[in-house]
């Protein structure tokens, strides 16, 4: 899949919750393939001079309107920076990178497990599981129900169950205490693919990892180069360090030492 | 027409002066996608070791104020993976190939080099004597003059092609560890590796990398970088190859005025990949508009 880097106009940018900001942005005339579970390295100006681009994973792309959108949390000043631009502002953008979720791997019935922000990718993936036949079910945990993302707009696509760590919405308690992770319901689903914080990721892993699914889940790391040069991504697998940007950021956790 | 071309001695002609950094730069192909990577005057790879080398823990890095620390500690996959998998997806690039070596002995360093010395289309090799992020070998040779010398005179006897040496700015005399190697029998000395560097992340109060300290790169250490190149240009007569923090065209002339016959684009690769074609358009601008139609006239011109 050819990379690009290009400056790519801002058309929408709204806050979908506190400290989240949904960033809609024109690809213009470039026509990229784009695998659900990519990311794409993001900079703008910064007031302290953020030297390094900030890793941001796809969360929708519509190749007919060439419409590219970001789901990002508003954590340090580059993200806060990105996410104050306005519409006709200018995105210094490098993507599509990295691996996506293996479609071919999914199955008929894939659940689909977001932790927070890590619901992102998980838009594009489920549209692009639709479209290929399959039947996902969406499992979103969050800390609290204002911290649920989008939940309207992917339950318009799929079955969404919901946990919040305080109860303020769906069970009380972690995604993975979900009754869909009991050994007779789990059996049901053709494969798990998870995206959120790591110790969700374990958690979800560990109530897979007694059945034969596949489980893969999307890593986040710190990332320079995004593009496989720098090698300070790496995460610890059965084959050594491997890079998140380009061996990932999806992985089996079979693969992974967990 | 502007003459962009620099001789580096021992065969090593370029076709301009714009290199990159070993350890940004991956194998060339990487950067495939953002522009025509055999437009450059070479490209020098990531440094390679005899055996493979599984590299630090992560966390590898933090961003700092204009930088960035990294404590990645060559990981690679050895000499021999290199030329079975990696070389020949090499052949295709036309400028010159730089290999960077690097080990923990000096037997490792002949090893390394001799196998590398069999590659017809690897133009020079680039031996690193400076990387602070491994425990044994690295940057120890390239603080010591002796040890230096040492290393340079046992690689020059099994490598007769250009050979490149790259230099720690983390010693009290830089000029001293490049006399020692020029005496050796090197090529030409590229000038600086990462400054020795920490960061603290306060709330957890624990350090950003795993190794605690790290290599510090980018545009905070250019004014470190300038000065080395300034004092080493001075001190031999190999050509200077100056890096450290050039992310555009100005900067790569800044480099060239203090002494450097080429310039290396490192930290900026990860920024802008594309900024390794922007240096040499921009140097192509520098020159005619200063009316300068050889780049080899620039070089140590600068007026003081």
């Amino acid at each position: 899949m050819t990379k690009y880097r290009a400056d790519l106009t801002v058309l929408s940018s709204t806050d979908v919750a506190q400290d989240f900001t949904l960033l809609r942005v024109s690809t213009h005339d470039i026509d990229p393939v784009i695998a659900p579970g990519q990311f794409a390295e993001l900079r703008t100006v910064t007031p302290t001079g953020n030297l390094l681009r900030r890793p941001i994973s796809i969360h929708d792309y519509d190749p007919k309107a060439h419409v590219l959108s970001f789901l990002i949390r508003r954590v340090g000043d580059a993200t806060k920076a990105i996410c104050r631009l306005r519409p006709g502002d200018k995105l210094d953008t490098v993507f599509p990178l990295g691996n996506g979720f293996p479609l071919d791997k999914a199955g008929n019935r894939p659940l689909l497990v977001g932790g927070g922000v890590g619901v992102a990718p998980l838009m594009l993936l489920a549209k692009q599981l639709i479209s290929c036949g399959a039947s996902p079910v969406c499992a979103f945990g969050a800390k609290t129900e204002s911290e649920l993302l989008l939940i309207d707009e992917f339950s318009r696509l799929c079955p969404v169950h919901i946990s919040t760590d305080d109860g303020s919405k769906g069970i009380k308690g972690f995604v993975s205490d979900l009754p869909l992770f009991s050994p007779s319901e789990l059996s049901s689903f053709s494969s798990v693919m998870v995206c959120g914080p790591t110790p969700m990721m374990k958690a979800v892993n560990n109530r897979v990892a007694s059945s034969s699914i596949d489980c893969f889940v999307s890593l986040e790391t710190m990332m320079a180069c995004g593009i496989g040069v720098c090698l300070c991504c790496v995460t610890d697998t059965q084959e050594g360090n491997l890079r998140v940007c380009t061996d990932g950021p999806v992985f089996n956790t079979k693969s992974l030492k967990w | 027409m502007v003459k962009l071309s620099v001789n580096l001695g021992n065969n090593l002609s370029l076709a301009n002066p714009v290199l990159t950094a070993s350890g940004t730069f991956g194998y060339g192909y990487e950067y495939d996608d953002f522009f025509d990577v055999s437009s450059l005057g070479g490209f020098i790879v990531k440094g390679t070791t005899l055996e493979p080398r599984q590299g630090n823990p992560a966390p590898r890095m933090a961003e700092t104020p204009s930088g960035m620390l990294n404590a990645v500690g060559l990981q690679n996959k050895g000499v021999e993976y290199f030329v079975s998998n990696i070389y020949p997806k090499l052949l295709k690039y036309s400028n010159c190939v730089i290999v960077n070596v690097s080990g923990s002995s000096v037997e490792d360093y002949v090893a390394t080099a001799s196998r590398i010395a069999q590659l017809d289309h690897v133009a020079a090799i680039e031996l690193n004597i400076s990387c602070p992020n491994v425990k044994k070998g690295g940057m120890g040779f390239g603080t010591n003059p002796d040890m230096a010398a040492q290393v340079v005179d046992a690689v020059r006897k099994v490598y007769s092609k250009h050979l490149m040496v790259k230099l720690t700015p983390n010693v009290t005399d830089i000029t001293a560890i490049a006399r020692a190697v020029e005496s050796a029998g090197a090529d030409s000395v590229s000038l600086i590796n990462t400054l020795l560097g920490m960061a603290i992340d306060a709330e957890r109060r624990r350090p950003m990398l795993s190794t605690i300290t790290g290599g510090l790169s980018g545009p905070a250490v250019k004014p470190v970088a300038l000065r080395m190149v300034w004092q080493v240009s001075h001190a031999v007569k190999i050509p200077v190859v100056g890096l450290g923090g050039i992310a555009n065209a100005t900067d790569a002339v800044e480099f060239l005025l203090a002494g450097a016959s080429a310039v290396q684009i490192g930290t900026a690769n990860f920024i802008d990949p594309s900024t390794p074609a922007r240096v040499l358009a921009g140097i192509e601008d520098y020159l005619r508009r200063h009316n300068i139609d050889n780049v080899n006239d620039l070089i140590g011109s600068l007026i003081v």
